[in-house]
């Protein structure tokens, strides 16, 4: 295991680290672990959700002490793990209102079906789970203990799962920016304030967000403390399992309302004809199908049309946009197709996920975790550069920092969807937005390898591969 | 409240074993009885009143159950 380096995220539990060698993903368990480790691979549940592929696949290796890195606390490992890998990661601000739903609920399930063993889990953070396209997983392996008292899980389920998907659920406040904001998620206290008179009253909050939030206050004896006194008076795996069935269904009863954003219905008020849509479809099929394999990002994915096209050609494609309504539906839309091969990500990419944690460590930035093999932006140049008034070689040096060929569009000035961007902006302010300028600042970094304006005129597709 | 990641936090521990239901609550109730009343800063010392202080606790639940 030459060159590991480990997970700069995973060094909270001191008895669990993930490494990464030779292209692989491993696991140290300290010694207290690795017993529990023995625990959970002899039960009936684990097998079967690591089958049914909730659980991320974990098989034992041979620990390789000398090779394998120290823990971050310089000690040695007792038990090696082997993970599959997750294609790429995200994290609970790049989630649609579905996807954390679905993230809290298989978190639930895999919690309630080790109780039906008698396994509990240490912890209960959406940073748990990750995704395989639509598909959520648990990859927290060093999670399960066996089970005593209450699940000590809980307060972290409210703050990274429960307490979002409520705000979003019951007051409309999106919860990425929230997330974004604190890594550990939002408080009970934080949250008590968001919810004043009737709303109190909507589901779930009185136990999970008003009386939690008092007791966080009032009760200052040790957690270890409650604990024991909670199983003396007779609190039992049953009743752990009780209050999971309850928080479960609780998840499941969380909606948001119809939503009517700019984006949702882009695809029917959007400008072009439908033979330029066939055309734009046939570039973009043919481009990609040139490039062959890998990961392709979908940079403005909006309701998924073009990335469902690259998953025809590529092996994973991640869907990006800013509008969080229309990557909920994505989602819905992929998950109840049960497709792995595209993930749907709300970012705006004005302003995409900054690093952050410990160190700025703890949680990757964007642009460092997402690494494709080719990049699809398809009309997005303008609203960089007219919306966001991000200048126009800054954009192009952006695609072209993702490392890959780009199936690139550049919309003129006079298209009808430009015209409504500029008619918001002072005139005479972007008059360096033309085709012309593009085409010189994308020539100066690629080879284009094709290029097509589609018949109406105003929109032109470029094949163009970084030098 | 600051609390630690593996700590599952006192205040939240006795929130979740509410969260249960009517078995659990009755249990998080008996042991306030039980004098884990000791658990509430406000009535350190004083049995009464930290049997009073559960007691909210599981009559805030109750009006809950039917939401949750």
């Amino acid at each position: 295991m030459a060159e590991a380096t480990t997970e700069p995220a995973s060094f909270r539990d001191p008895d669990t680290a993930v490494f990464y060698a030779n292209g692989g993903v491993f696991r140290g368990l300290s010694e207290r672990a690795a017993s529990d480790w023995e625990r959970v691979k002899a039960t009936a549940f684990f097998a079967r959700l690591m089958k049914e592929g909730a659980i991320i696949a974990t098989e034992e290796v041979a620990a390789d002490d000398e090779k394998a890195p120290l823990s971050p606390r310089g000690s040695t490992w007792s038990v090696v793990l082997r993970h599959e890998r997750v294609p790429v990661v995200s994290y609970p601000y790049e989630w649609p209102f579905a996807m954390l739903r679905e993230a809290a609920a298989s978190h639930l399930d895999v919690l309630l079906a080790a109780l039906d063993d008698n396994m509990s889990m240490k912890d209960g953070t959406a940073y748990n789970v990750q995704f395989f396209g639509s598909r959520p997983v648990f990859v927290d392996i060093g999670s399960f203990e066996p089970a005593t008292g209450p699940w000590p899980g809980y307060r972290q389920l409210c703050q990274t799962m429960l307490f979002p998907l409520m705000v979003q659920a019951h007051l409309g406040v999106p919860f990425q920016p929230l997330l974004r904001g604190s890594v550990d998620g939002l408080s009970a206290s934080d949250v008590t304030g968001m919810f004043s008179g009737l709303a109190k009253l909507r589901r779930g909050v009185l136990k999970n967000v008003t009386l939690h939030s008092m007791l966080e206050r009032r009760v200052t004896s040790s957690s270890e403390d409650v604990k024991k006194k909670l199983t003396k008076a007779g609190y039992n795996v049953e009743l752990a399992k009780a209050a999971a069935r309850n928080l479960r269904k609780l998840v499941g009863r969380l909606e948001v309302g119809k939503r009517d954003s700019t984006w949702s219905d882009y695809r029917d008020t959007c400008s072009y004809s439908d033979a330029e849509a066939l055309a734009k479809q046939r570039f973009v099929g043919e481009a990609l199908a040139s490039l062959g394999g890998g990961t392709v990002v979908d940079l403005g994915a909006n309701d998924g049309a073009y990335s469902l096209l690259a998953a025809q050609h590529a092996d994973y494609v991640v869907a990006v946009d800013g509008d969080e309504a229309v990557v909920d539906q994505l989602y819905r839309r992929l998950r109840s197709e049960g497709r792995e091969d595209i993930l749907p990500l709300v970012v705006n990419l004005a302003d995409p996920s900054p690093a952050l944690g410990w160190r700025n460590r703890e949680r990757a930035a964007f642009s460092d975790r997402v690494r494709p093999d080719a990049v699809l932006a398809l009309a997005l140049v303008h609203h960089l550069a007219i919306g966001a008034n991000i200048p126009l070689p800054e954009v192009v040096d952006w695609l072209v920092s993702f490392g890959g060929p780009l199936v690139v569009e550049f919309v003129d000035v006079d298209d009808p969807m430009a015209k409504r961007l500029l008619a918001n902006k002072p005139s005479g302010l972007f008059d360096d937005y033309q085709r012309d300028a593009f085409e010189a600042l994308l020539h100066k970094r690629c080879r284009v390898e094709r290029s097509e304006t589609l018949s109406g005129g105003t929109r032109t597709l470029y094949l163009a591969v970084p030098h | 409240v600051q609390l630690a990641y593996l700590d599952p936090g006192s205040g939240s521990v006795i929130a979740t074993a509410i969260v249960g239901g009517a078995a659990a609550a009755g249990v998080a109730l008996r042991s306030a009885r039980a004098k884990v009343g000791g658990m509430f800063s406000r009535n350190k010392g004083s049995a009464e009143p930290a049997t009073d202080d559960a007691t909210d606790s599981s009559e805030a639940s109750s009006p809950a159950d039917v939401d949750s």
